[in-house]
């Protein structure tokens, strides 16, 4: 099965899934935490909508788990607040 | 604008005609949230395949439109695709965007497992994935239904491939009794093979020995310290308010999906200006019978136009589609117009039975976060009218920054709009300059 790293963990994934869809499957749900009060936020509104499920792809912020094709060449960190 | 049912049904129209059409869409392929569907599979609806590989339309996926301004030589859309603006300009506008779920807060409401029912309906059908083990299905309306059935049905197909699989729905709770039907008396009547769709239904949950639980919702959500797992109170909810009698429960689970219905997306129709009434509370896009806006050259359809569900998106599609081509008047559009009209009654009398309590934030003592992106709770936002001045969703937002963050007040503007209806005084219509994410260097070119 083909991975995507999240953080330091290899994530498996199938063909045409999202990234949030992979990471759920694998059991995580902290996508990301929040500016204000380090709040762990997950996949919400699941169609791109809500940004809540956002994380840190090859170094970009603000990208949305939800809309994003898993992809071996991805390397995901969870986003702390803008970073 | 927008390749769900009501876009695709004008692009059908428009089609079998020699006019060249773009249709934009924000998402990788058409469909819209209702025929949302998998990469891999065909496209849900039969009668539209050819209209997709139709040569007279041209497909913009992926693109995401944030201006448009009306000349007199034609109305210029900018949109966004692969990072590049699109400049184009036509004679006819079509608005068919749609509508956002609307979700209501609740403590709790944040944490990792909580999610719309849409998300768990796309996570069931678009990517063949049941999030949790232990599900609730809660909130108020119709959409609670074909939610419930794709999961009853993946759920049976992941014990049949996998005997070992204990995947439940523990809890499914509506707001509204269902003698609130009787308010929908003259859409049933209209409507006859509504009441089947309904029988069939809950003869299925039967049949699974599970039931709706009527006049109930869920007030609050806490972790507990095992993995995941959330514990939920859920409160008889009569009129307006929570009420004790009798007792509430409360319940373990995982996965929450909840859902109080939908809310017209006017992120477009605001950018145009276009002239808005409220129907059942909802703000919703003014069009006439021939779904003409308050603007020449616009025409609007689907849910911006009052929530409906898809079958009346088809009709005010092609409607629309008709009045374009200058066939408002012919008798293939006048047929569309009384159905549309015997739907639209149904549709109405389901908003008066499903109408979301507009005092739902007063369901818990406790604060609650409203706006999700800038972390602003409740108690703030009536602060910022009962001690700071505000008298709008606009002027809450100013002092809060309630609706300021990354998505744009979508998840959080209906909620507030509630709040400053209670506690405001000036207009809560919404109005934004600017329709999406967009860098510097592309307004400044």
């Amino acid at each position: 099965m083909k991975h995507f790293k999240f953080d330091d963990e290899n994530i498996p994934f199938h063909d045409g899934e999202s990234v949030a869809a992979a990471l759920l499957r694998a059991g995580k749900w902290r996508f990301r935490e929040t500016r204000k009060t380090k709040e762990d936020r997950s996949l919400f509104c699941g169609i791109g909508h809500c940004f809540d499920c956002i994380v840190v792809v090859n170094g970009e912020i603000n990208q949305r788990a939800c809309l994003l094709e898993a992809d071996e060449k991805l390397s995901i960190r969870k986003q702390l607040g803008v970073n | 604008m927008g390749a769900g049912p009501a876009g695709l049904a004008a692009a059908r129209i428009l089609s079998e005609h020699s006019v060249s059409v773009d249709v934009f869409d924000q998402y990788p392929r058409a469909g819209g949230q209702y025929w949302r569907h998998a990469k891999n599979e065909p496209f849900p609806a039969e009668s539209f395949k050819t209209t997709l590989t139709s040569s007279r339309l041209n497909w913009l996926f992926e693109c995401s439109i944030w201006q448009i301004e009306s000349e007199k030589s034609g109305h210029t859309i900018y949109a966004i695709q692969n990072g590049r603006t699109i400049e184009r300009t036509y004679d006819a506008l079509l608005i068919a965007t749609g509508a956002i779920e609307r979700p209501l807060p609740i403590p709790g409401w944040t944490l990792p497992g909580v999610m719309t029912a849409g998300a768990l309906q796309s996570l069931i059908k678009g990517q063949g994935l049941i999030p949790g083990e232990r599900i609730v299905v809660a909130g108020s309306g119709p959409f609670l239904f074909p939610v419930i059935e794709s999961l009853q049905k993946s759920i049976q197909q992941s014990s049949s491939s996998n005997p070992s699989s204990d995947i439940r729905i523990v809890g499914i709770f509506e707001a509204r009794k269902l003698s609130r039907w009787l308010l929908n008396s003259v859409g049933l009547l209209l409507n006859p093979e509504k009441v089947i769709d309904a029988m069939r239904f809950l003869i299925n949950l039967k049949r699974e020995k599970l039931r709706v639980t009527t006049g109930r919702v869920i007030t609050s959500i806490k972790d507990t310290n095992s993995k995941n797992v959330k514990r939920i109170s859920v409160m008889p909810l009569k009129g307006e308010k929570v009420s004790n009698n009798p007792t509430g429960q409360e319940l373990d689970c995982d996965v929450i999906a909840i859902s109080y219905g939908f809310t017209p997306d006017l992120t477009i129709p605001s950018i145009l200006k276009l002239k808005t009434v409220n129907k059942e509370d909802d703000e919703i896009v003014m069009v006439d019978s021939n779904q003409r806006s308050s603007k020449l050259g616009v025409w609007a359809a689907g849910e911006i136009t009052g929530i409906g569900g898809h079958e009346i998106a088809i009709r005010e599609g092609e409607i629309a589609a008709l009045d374009i081509l200058g066939k408002g008047g012919s008798l293939t559009s006048a047929i569309r117009k009384i159905d549309r009209w015997r739907k639209q009654i149904f549709a109405t009398g389901l908003a008066r039975v499903y109408k979301v309590s507009k005092r739902w934030f007063e369901w818990n003592a406790d604060d609650v976060v409203v706006c999700r992106c800038e972390e602003v709770s409740r108690d703030e936002i009536i602060n910022s009218f009962r001690e700071l001045g505000a008298d709008s969703v606009r002027t809450s937002k100013l002092f809060t920054r309630a609706g300021m963050g990354m998505c744009q007040g979508r998840l959080c503007h209906r909620n507030v709009q509630d709040i400053a209806r209670v506690f405001g005084s000036e207009s809560t219509k919404i109005s934004r300059p600017i329709g999406g994410a967009v860098t510097l260097g592309e307004l400044s070119d």
